[in-house]
């Protein structure tokens, strides 16, 4: 029995990630398409004995090429040989999700089309004949409810058994695609082309759906009520404010943090002591077990910590996404973001990067305009990142012990008047003639399939826990020998290894900031190489392990303010210090993604450098204003 | 006149769309000559405004629908 | 011996995170390895994770 390779394609907001989550569950493989970050996803399963793969393609409108997502599906599916190419269309929503559909079979692929969301359609006292819808096309259609098993199965058993070759598009369809031939050949400007192509094909789709949709009864949304609230009301924006107050809550108070704690009570306890007593007990020499435990599981013990709360901050934002409430987000936000010189489009991109600033930068393609792009992927790096979170939770632990939290939230503040500030200075100078639109759909309300939530979450943040693996683990073994080597081997005093010395040079930077110390000069440029590597560094140098999390911070802060830390930083150096760190130079996987996303060296390099400079500016000021103002 | 000076419950009629670099997107979204367009309640404080066309909401910037001759049908 | 064994095993696991390293940044944003290759399908015959 052969194989069968089948493609995904569809609108936004038709429940086509379900569709493929639901056919091949978690055995499936995100990568990217080749230059670009686009996600590529392809799932795998069985059934009925033939092996099937299934290819998710980017959701699309159209396939005009006017994205790199638009792109991508037009390539797929010219230069590879699928046996079925599932075209999901929203069932309560014919209309527009026909658009694509016609535009597919002009290029001459065959479709299997996939009525999804029967249920909603018949919630709105929607009809759609199925079986003239395939005669008036002339290809299969199947119907499903994107949720429900029932639906997934009917599709596989038409996968197996029907020949798509046997299927061709009605003559209907054959004179609209001669009467599209005609209007390219008419030698008119490539845009009056392409408008009159557009209208003919809604024309066609006009009759279509008069055909196959009967209107049962007209009723009244349920999004319509809830969006009387949540999209259109004064109370709009402060809904909003409320409910991502209850997603901090839940990542930092309610759920993630509980267990944050336990992962770090497992790394400072069982599994440090464990390895301690394991390596003692097989005797290795002192060196390697130092390097062990005080450069590799401190340093990747600090990152776990933090897994678990960027895991349920991605699953909340996912969750919210899947309601159709984000859009909403975007819709509300958009007078005030357009203000800064951002669209409501980048308020999604901008609660991201409160997680992790790399799935921050790649989100921003939604946004419409390269202008609008371009200012997000800039300014997003500002916000505190979960990364960036432990060096705020340590200094405010201890040194400003009575307010430690209202501290930490002013630097969540400074992030984001930061990024407001940098959006205006981008937008008057190095992107200022790019305009900037604002075209959002609005999708009802549903229910996320959990499924999908789950999957999505996984796929955000299993980054993290690669880099804990790859890059921290890397890094706290260099940060540990360079902080116990120098050029005559191993040293007694830290204050004579290579990471002095490096910190030592920069260190001139920050005489004006007061904290001018070879130690804080070397966190700054392992903070580089991924920012919650600043806290590793500080607790290989100071001497105390490394795992510092928000909640335990109190009792830690004290080992550290014992350690010599406290009598490096006064508490305005400290304050200067977690001002500079919440806005330096992004970390380098940010960077990377920068790079990639922006096109190019050029603006990765600007990147660098401009928050660099910024940071240092503004840290400056505080701590010169702060001098004069007698702190 | 145009859909910016629309008010919600107001159901319009495209007329034609004024060149714009939105101009394709918005034919693409749906916004062709004859279609109907329903005015929805917009955001707070009126802008961005939203639109029910072709059974579907869809938001855009009052300045943008500048560009959206339509003429008023009920 | 002991120095052997453990640190063996510790600066291999090492050789991996540096390897990862490599192709990540080689690769940009791209999980897996390679960007060159058009039949990829990370994308395709990635050298690193043979996706």
């Amino acid at each position: 029995m052969s194989d069968i390779s089948i493609a995904l394609t569809g609108n936004p907001n038709t429940g086509k990630s379900t569709i493929f989550n639901q056919l091949t569950g978690a055995r499936q493989k995100i990568g990217n398409w080749p230059g670009v970050t686009v996600d590529k996803k392809i799932g795998y399963l069985n059934y009925q004995g033939r092996n099937i793969t299934v290819v998710d393609l980017p959701g699309t409108y159209s396939v005009s090429a006017r994205s790199p997502e638009e792109a991508i599906v037009m390539d797929f599916l010219k230069n590879n040989k699928m046996d079925v190419v599932v075209d999901v269309l929203d069932s309560s929503n014919l209309e527009r999700n026909l658009f694509l559909t016609l535009q597919l079979m002009e290029e001459g692929i065959p479709l299997l089309i996939d009525l999804n969301m029967q249920d909603e359609a018949k919630k709105r006292g929607l009809v759609v004949n199925k079986e003239k819808l395939s005669q008036i096309l002339g290809m299969p259609v199947v119907e499903t409810v994107g949720r429900r098993s029932d639906g997934v199965k009917t599709l596989l058993s038409v996968f197996t058994t029907e020949v798509m070759e046997k299927y061709h598009p009605s003559e209907m369809i054959q004179s609209h695609i001669e009467n599209v031939k005609s209007i390219n050949e008419s030698g008119k400007s490539a845009e009056e082309i392409e408008e009159a192509i557009i209208d003919a094909r809604y024309a066609l789709i006009n009759n279509i759906v008069s055909e196959v949709v009967t209107i049962d009864k007209r009723s009244v949304s349920v999004s319509e009520t809830i969006d009387k609230y949540l999209a259109n009301g004064i109370l709009a924006p402060f809904l909003f404010l409320g409910i991502m107050y209850v997603v901090f809550l839940i990542t930092f108070e309610w759920i993630g943090q509980p267990i944050a704690d336990l992962v770090d009570e497992l790394v400072a306890g069982p599994i440090t002591e464990g390895a301690t007593s394991f390596l003692e007990g097989v005797g290795v020499s002192e060196w390697l077990k130092a390097m062990i435990v005080d450069g590799a599981i401190a340093g990747v013990g600090a990152v776990l910590t933090f897994v678990p709360l960027i895991f349920i901050l991605f699953f909340c934002l996912s969750f919210l996404d899947g309601t159709g409430y984000m859009a909403r987000v975007a819709f509300v936000t958009d007078p005030v973001m357009r203000r800064v010189g951002l669209t409501g489009k980048g308020i999604m991109p901008m609660m991201m990067s409160f997680g992790c600033a790399v799935p921050a930068i790649m989100g921003a393609r939604a946004l419409d305009s390269e202008k609008d792009r371009l200012t997000a992927i800039m300014v997003t790096p500002f916000l505190t990142c979960g990364a960036k979170l432990p060096i705020m939770a340590l200094f405010a632990a201890m040194f400003f012990p009575d307010n430690a939290a209202n501290v930490v939230f002013l630097m969540y503040i400074i992030g984001v008047v930061m990024a407001i500030v940098a959006a205006k200075i981008l937008g008057a100078t190095v992107l200022k003639d790019e305009g900037s639109t604002f075209l959002l759909e609005l999708p009802p309300y549903r229910i996320p399939d959990i499924k999908t939530v789950l999957l999505e979450t996984w796929d955000k943040g299993k980054g993290y826990l690669i880099k804990a693996g790859t890059i921290i683990f890397a890094a706290s073994v260099i940060v540990w020998f360079l902080a116990n080597f120098n050029f005559s081997g191993q040293t007694e005093e830290m204050s004579e290894s290579f990471l002095a010395g490096l910190g030592g040079i920069i260190a001139p930077l920050f005489y004006f900031h007061g904290f001018n110390t070879w130690e804080a000069g070397a966190a700054v440029i392992n903070g580089i190489l991924a920012k919650e590597t600043v806290v590793s560094t500080m607790g290989i140098l100071y001497g105390v392990a490394g795992e510092i999390d928000p909640d335990t911070a109190a009792e830690e802060a004290e080992i550290f303010l014992n350690s010599g830390m406290g009598a490096a930083f006064t508490s305005l150096s400290a304050f200067t210090f977690m001002v500079f760190s919440q806005l330096y130079t992004p970390c380098v996987t940010a960077l990377g993604t920068i790079k990639k996303e922006a096109g190019g060296f050029k603006w990765m390099a600007f990147s660098a450098v401009y928050m660099f400079f910024l940071a240092w500016v503004v840290s400056l000021l505080v701590y010169q204003i702060g001098r004069l103002l007698g702190f | 006149m145009t859909l910016r000076e629309g008010k919600v419950g107001e159901t319009f009629c495209v007329e034609k769309i004024e060149p714009s670099p939105l101009k394709s997107r918005l034919m693409t979204m749906g916004l062709t000559k004859g279609t109907k367009i329903e005015v929805m309640p917009s955001a707070p404080f009126g802008d961005p405004m939203a639109i029910k066309i072709r059974s579907y909401k869809l938001a855009l910037r009052r300045e943008d629908a500048k560009k959206v001759i339509v003429q008023k049908v009920g | 011996m002991a120095d052997v064994i453990v640190g063996g095993v510790f600066f291999i696991a090492l050789g991996f995170a540096f390897r990862h390293i490599y192709y990540h940044f080689k690769s940009g944003s791209c999980s897996c390895g390679t960007e060159t290759s058009e039949t990829c399908s990370c994308g395709g015959s990635c050298p690193h994770c043979k996706v």
